[in-house]
């Protein structure tokens, strides 16, 4: 019998940012590709109805303060402890804020820097810490292709994203003797509160200019769902540290 | 916030001088009003008043005080 290789039966995966857009669109997907979730997100009344929309069983919600990244390792290590070990790890929460330099201050760095990057890394770290070393385990960062091309007003979401990016490389060769892959997606606009929120905050003809730089359109959420449940399986079991852009042909426009 | 604060935020984002606007001012007189502090308007009423001044509501106005206007309910001393 064949197996595929992007069957998640019998993997735990955490997927962070899992209340809206792309973070729900990776617990559905992956959900119907056989695996036991764990949802983290902010609004617990949206994690609940990402939870119903599941198929399958044995998912949990797991709101959690994410504020203090101090505690974020412990955190996932008490999940581990209560509902077993974690085979993969999903990073969607993220903040955008479009902000011109003119505007910049310290909290509004650190907010961003805190949920888009530090948090990823606070939670890779308690994830390598209590784990089934016998299966490999794999982390998928979503990042944006704001990291790597140049936004006005967009700059300090651009440096997280491109940290992320890096984190990636690094975290890949740190991870090595934990047979943990570590690889990264690089959304251009898809469509997501997130973007609708971007719409309304810029004049149409500023929208148009936004949509006319995606040679395929917009993007969905499951688009990227489908990128991130490829890299985070089996059949990516020899891809690791890499930024898969999924932009639908906006890089090389 | 109260409207002098408002203003003065405002002086802030178009690198003018501390109490130089009085709201009359005709916002394309103003040479540092561009796409840039447009945007920053938008993320200052976000912050501050925890508003989203959709995009074209701001290109219809024409003076500071039409700005001010945008946010009036939001300020501690509108009456």
């Amino acid at each position: 019998m064949i197996k595929n290789p992007l069957d998640f039966s019998n993997k735990r995966v955490l997927i962070t940012g899992a209340s809206t857009g792309i973070g729900r669109a990776c617990a559905l997907l992956l959900s119907q590709l056989g695996a036991q979730l764990v949802l983290n997100g902010r609004n617990e009344t949206a994690l609940q109805e990402t939870l119903s929309l599941l198929s399958g069983s044995g998912h949990i919600t797991a709101p959690f303060d994410m504020i203090n990244t101090d505690e974020l390792c412990d955190w996932v290590k008490s999940l581990t402890k209560d509902h077993g070990y974690l085979d993969c790890f999903v990073h969607c929460a993220g903040v955008q804020i479009t902000k011109p330099i003119r505007l910049f201050n310290q909290a509004f760095f650190d907010e961003t820097m805190h949920v888009n990057l530090a948090s990823a890394m606070a939670i890779a770290q308690g994830f390598r810490m209590k784990r089934d070393r016998s299966k490999q385990g794999s982390i998928v960062f979503v990042s944006s292709i704001a990291g790597l091309i140049g936004q006005t007003g967009n700059t300090v979401y651009g440096a997280s994203k491109a940290g992320l990016m890096s984190l990636t490389r690094g975290l890949s060769m740190e991870f090595l003797r934990d047979n943990i892959r570590v690889n990264c997606v690089a959304p251009a606009l898809v469509d997501t509160d997130m973007a609708t929120r971007t719409q309304k905050s810029i004049t149409d003809a500023q929208y148009q200019h936004m949509l006319n730089q995606h040679p395929m359109g917009v993007g969905e959420p499951s688009d990227v769902a489908n990128a991130v449940a490829f890299l985070l399986s089996d059949a990516a079991k020899w891809i690791n540290s890499v930024t898969l852009p999924v932009e639908g042909g906006y890089l090389a426009n | 916030m109260n409207r002098q604060q408002f203003l003065n935020s405002l002086e802030e984002i178009l690198e003018l001088d501390d109490n130089t606007l009085n709201g009359d001012e005709a916002l394309i007189d103003i040479e540092q009003w561009d796409s840039l502090a447009f945007l920053s308007v938008i993320a200052m009423a976000d912050e501050n008043f925890d508003i989203v001044i959709e995009g074209d509501k701001l290109e219809g106005i024409k003076s500071v005080n039409d700005l001010v206007d945008l946010v009036a309910d939001h300020l501690t001393d509108n009456i």
